[in-house]
């Protein structure tokens, strides 16, 4: 029987995980640059993937790529926010409601994206202990 | 996958999500979109500005000077309205293309041709040295929209449809504001295409035939003329000169004695006419054909015409309409301006409205103020009064977005530019358009006019163009009755022509093109005093709906004008005529009218051939009771105006159209039913009725009913057709297209009502389609007042923002289809704080 190892310490990354979200967000609203959120999102997925589950690396690249353009999009008024979101929507023969979330669906999809490739990255680089290959996923 | 392909998908996800970026993007819109109270630094001011938006979107400016007044009003209106005055100013500068591609060459090398960037040019650097003080406030006004470009780019703040196309907004200048005043100008001038499309017509099918169906001056109805009379004016007439009106007005005036073009010429000359046709088509802002549809109403009625005291004014201009609206709901105050009404995003001041004694509105009044010439060239010269001139040439590129700019090089004679050149031809285009013009300085003169006589002299001093017809009314707590009054302020050319016995006159515009060689070229213009006016008819009232302004007397004859049917004016004329106590209710009620007289002379012909149908035919059969029933409405729940209008359809097309569009010009000018009403009671076996009247009325009602029972159906029983589904609205609808044009941010389509002849106007241009070409075109403000203080009321077809995630947006567009008015009444600066109904406060602070 082999002997229980040193715990995980996991609060630090939770912690930094939602640093790392309020950043993501706040970075795309100040700078205004989509892309910016991106590498954050991977950073989030791939620490996240590698520090705690290998299924987190997807779960939280998307999360944080979804809130880093959620979240500026929620600050604007709300009225004019729907008001475009239908009149631009119907231009693209969409809904009004989904066409407001698209850009958040699409930068969660590129986090995912990243945060899987990261995670892989490192994996690549730190490959698991026997230990983390026998605890089931 | 391909590594192209690959790299293309991720340039459009990078261009996706740049557009949806929320601090960058499209949504940066919701985050400006609502006004709020406001503290702005704006150190250019002098003094603090207070602006205030009230629930209808009007802009209230209160200022302490008038630099500081217009720099506000070009900081607001640029907040409101950046992308519309950016967008009519590149068109009229001939650069769209740099915003829009390749697909704007036509447009911007139309501009190009007519002049506008070397006379925009002009007047931005003769302002100052006109009348500097204007100088000054327009300079505050371009200051005042470069600050807000200044503030929107650095908090990316442009609105949405900077964002959809791409582009960036360019520095404004008073060189943008006079293009755009250029844009404004075209769009009303008489003479650029018309003598074209009439020589073309012509040659087609005949002077005789042309001239019937367009006589000079109309024969065929009675003709409500502005100025009341058989058209002496100030005392002159023609029958001081000698010459008989009636004989003047039927003589042939595309002969060679009036314009110095042989009719094998002129023939010979068709293609030369139809190349200049196309090269002054703008697809997108100004139609300058002649069934563009634009035109405009305008009525006065003096206090003893009225139920209040007072003298009373409506105005409705009919221009195309778009989102957003092309005017801005406005009130300028500083110590020596104070004006409400409507102005136009790019120009400073106001141009249809009323300040504290005056009211005034704007139509167009058709005559001639744009002469067209035939050249005669050899290589680069060009040959006048005998001796050849070398051509002047301008040097014109036009920027391209995404690819290398276009260059050509335009050619000039003295008579102006040429427009387009076939062999030893070319056509060349005088206008007063072409050089500097200071209607910008006659706007602000004549907001600030305190009598008709001072805004007069404003228009005397400084309004060459358009040609336009002035109302105006004038009225104050110490004469409250006051004054009415009509002027046509345009400086028409004149062209002394010597009639085939040998007399003289000089008249105003051709009938075709002249001879550009010599012996046509314009000999002066017609005095301001010997314009057509009036002042306090005896009548009571006076109306402009675009009909010949004088009778046939009048001392220079309209030879090269292009009259409005006249129907809109028949029905506003009986009206006054008929009602002596007109109030605020009943002059908004009249701006509702959708009373098409012309209906009412043409449907018993149409009614008579029915009833020769219906033994026959049970869908003649059962339209016999609607147009029995028939009162010339055009609501849009009438059956009988369906009917009424594709018959008449069925009819023009066959017996004008068809003719006329194989001779390969479109715009043609549209056929009017006065006068085939006037032909079918007066020569019904015209050239252009193959067959006699009663035939052709007989196969267009047949081809109408068939039309309209194939598509709107006939109910269950085809022995008994059942048509009370054939309404006016399911066939006749409006819709709103956007500046941008970007479908989804257009509105409608509406059922409306209405069609051109109703004053309620709403035309279409197309009569061949099903269902009707979606109507464009109308009302494109409405303004209801007294002079002076009293009540005012307007109503905009859209609102005063053109972000389409602004509350303002559309927000009259429900009023404006449903007749209804917002308040316009000035709020005296007496008052003190603006009293009710204040939805934002800007203050803007040194």
């Amino acid at each position: 029987m082999t002997e229980p190892g040193p715990r995980p310490r996991r609060g630090p990354l939770v912690v930094a995980a939602g640093v790392l979200v309020a950043a993501s967000a706040a970075v795309a609203y100040l700078v205004a640059a989509w892309w910016s959120i991106v590498p954050l999102a991977a950073v989030l997925g791939g620490l996240a993937g590698i520090g705690l589950r290998w299924y987190l690396a997807p779960v939280v690249g998307f999360l944080s790529g979804f809130a880093g353009w959620a979240v500026p999009l929620l600050l604007l008024p709300a009225e004019p926010r729907t008001k475009l979101a239908d009149v631009l929507g119907a231009a693209e023969g969409l809904s009004g409601p989904f066409f407001l979330w698209l850009g958040p669906l699409l930068i969660g999809l590129l986090g995912l994206l990243a945060g899987c490739a990261l995670f892989c990255a490192l994996r690549l680089v730190r490959p698991p202990t026997a230990r983390e290959a026998s605890t089931p996923a | 996958m391909s590594v192209a392909l690959l790299v293309g998908a991720s340039v459009v996800l990078q261009g996706s999500l740049a557009l949806l970026a929320p601090g960058t993007g499209v949504w940066t819109d919701a985050a400006t979109a609502s006004w709020g109270n406001e503290t702005i630094v704006l150190p250019a001011l002098e003094h603090p500005v207070t602006v205030i938006r009230d629930g209808s979107g009007t802009v209230h400016i209160y200022a302490q000077d008038d630099p500081d007044l217009f720099y506000a009003q070009g900081y607001t209106q640029a907040s409101d309205r950046l992308f519309q005055m950016e967008v009519e100013s590149l068109s009229a500068q001939g650069n769209l293309s740099s915003w829009l591609g390749p697909s704007a060459l036509a447009s911007d090398e139309m501009y190009r041709y007519l002049g506008v960037p070397q006379a925009a040019a002009a007047m931005a650097a003769g302002v100052a040295a006109e009348d500097p003080s204007v100088a000054q406030d327009m300079n505050a006004y371009v200051a005042g929209v470069n600050a807000y470009i200044d503030w929107a780019e650095a908090h990316h703040a442009l609105s949405l449809a900077f964002k959809v196309l791409g582009v960036q907004p360019y520095r404004w200048s008073l060189f943008a504001s006079f293009c755009f005043d250029r844009l404004m100008v075209i769009g009303q001038t008489t003479g650029f295409t018309e003598p074209l499309y009439a020589a073309v017509e012509a040659a087609g099918v005949g002077d005789a035939a042309f001239n019937q169906l367009f006589p000079i001056y109309p024969q065929y109805s009675q003709n409500f003329t502005v100025l009341p009379g058989n058209g002496t004016d100030n005392g002159n007439s023609l029958a001081d000169e000698g010459i008989s009106a009636s004989d003047l007005f039927s003589l042939d005036w595309f002969g060679s004695w009036a314009t110095g073009l042989s009719d094998a010429l002129n023939a010979s000359l068709v293609p030369l006419y139809r190349d200049a046709i196309a090269n002054l088509s703008d697809p997108y802002l100004a139609d300058l054909s002649p069934s563009s549809g634009v035109g405009s109403n305008s009525w006065v009625v003096a206090a003893n015409h009225s139920s209040t005291g007072t003298p009373l004014l409506a105005n409705d201009p009919h221009l195309p309409i778009m989102l957003p609206s092309l005017w801005v709901s406005t009130q300028l105050v500083s110590p020596d301006f104070d004006v409400e009404g409507w102005s136009l995003a790019g120009l400073l001041g106001v141009l249809i409205g009323h300040n504290d004694q005056l009211a005034w509105g704007l139509t167009n009044s058709e005559g001639a103020t744009a002469l067209d010439y035939v050249e005669t060239l050899q290589g680069d010269s060009y040959l006048q009064n005998g001796t050849w001139h070398p051509l002047s040439w301008t040097n014109e590129s036009i920027r391209v977005a995404g690819r290398a700019p276009v260059a050509f090089d335009l050619a000039w004679t003295d008579n102006g530019p040429i427009v387009a050149r076939v062999g030893d031809y070319g056509l060349s285009v005088r206008w007063a358009g072409t050089g500097a013009t200071w209607e910008a300085i006659a706007e602000l003169d004549f907001d600030r006019a305190q009598s008709i006589p001072q805004f007069f002299q404003a228009l005397a001093d400084d309004w060459s163009i358009p040609n336009l017809n002035a109302v105006v009314a004038q009225s104050n707590a110490s004469d409250p009755a006051g004054h009415i009054a009509w002027v046509v302020p345009a400086r028409f050319p004149l062209v002394a022509e010597t009639l085939p016995d040998g007399q003289h006159v000089d008249v105003i515009g051709s009938r075709g093109p002249l001879n550009g060689s010599g012996g046509y070229e314009p000999v002066g213009t017609v005095p301001f005093d010997q314009l057509p006016q009036v002042e306090d008819p005896a009548q009571g009232y006076l109306f402009a709906p675009n009909q010949p302004t004088v009778g046939p007397e009048y001392a220079y004859p309209f030879i090269g004008s292009w009259w409005d049917s006249g129907g809109r004016a028949h029905t506003i004329g009986v009206y006054l005529q008929n009602h002596t106590t007109m109030s605020m209710a009943s002059m908004e009620g009249l701006q509702a009218n959708v009373t098409d007289s012309w209906s009412l002379a043409l449907a018993p012909s149409l009614l008579q051939t029915l009833e020769a149908l219906a033994p026959a035919s049970p869908l003649a059969q059962a339209a016999v009771p609607y147009l029995e029933a028939f009162n010339g409405s055009f609501d849009v729940g009438s059956v009988a105006a369906t009917i009424y209008t594709y018959w008449w359809n069925a009819l023009v097309t066959a017996t004008y159209d068809a003719p006329v569009s194989a001779l390969g010009i479109s715009g043609a000018p549209s056929a009017f039913p006065s006068a085939y009403a006037w032909l079918a009671a007066n020569d019904p076996d015209s050239s252009w009725f193959p067959g006699g009247f009663a035939h052709a009325s007989t196969l267009a009602a047949l081809a109408a009913l068939d039309l309209l029972a194939a598509h709107l159906g006939i109910g269950p029983t085809p022995s008994a057709p059942n048509l009370s589904g054939w309404t006016w609205g399911r066939v006749h609808t409006f819709v709103l297209p956007s500046l941008t044009g970007v479908s989804s941010l257009a509105a409608g389509p509406y059922p409306e009502w209405g069609d051109s002849y109703t004053p309620s106007v709403a035309p279409f241009t197309d009569n061949s389609t099903f269902p009707l070409q979606e109507v464009a075109i109308g009302s494109s403000l409405r303004f209801v007042t007294e002079p002076g203080l009293g009540p005012s009321v307007g109503v905009l077809p859209g609102g005063a923002s053109e972000d389409p995630a602004s509350a303002y947006y559309d927000d009259l567009l429900p009023l404006w289809l449903d007749h209804q008015y917002v308040s316009m009444t000035i709020v005296p600066t007496s008052a003190g704080p603006f009293p009710e109904g204040v939805v934002s406060t800007w203050t803007l602070q040194p």
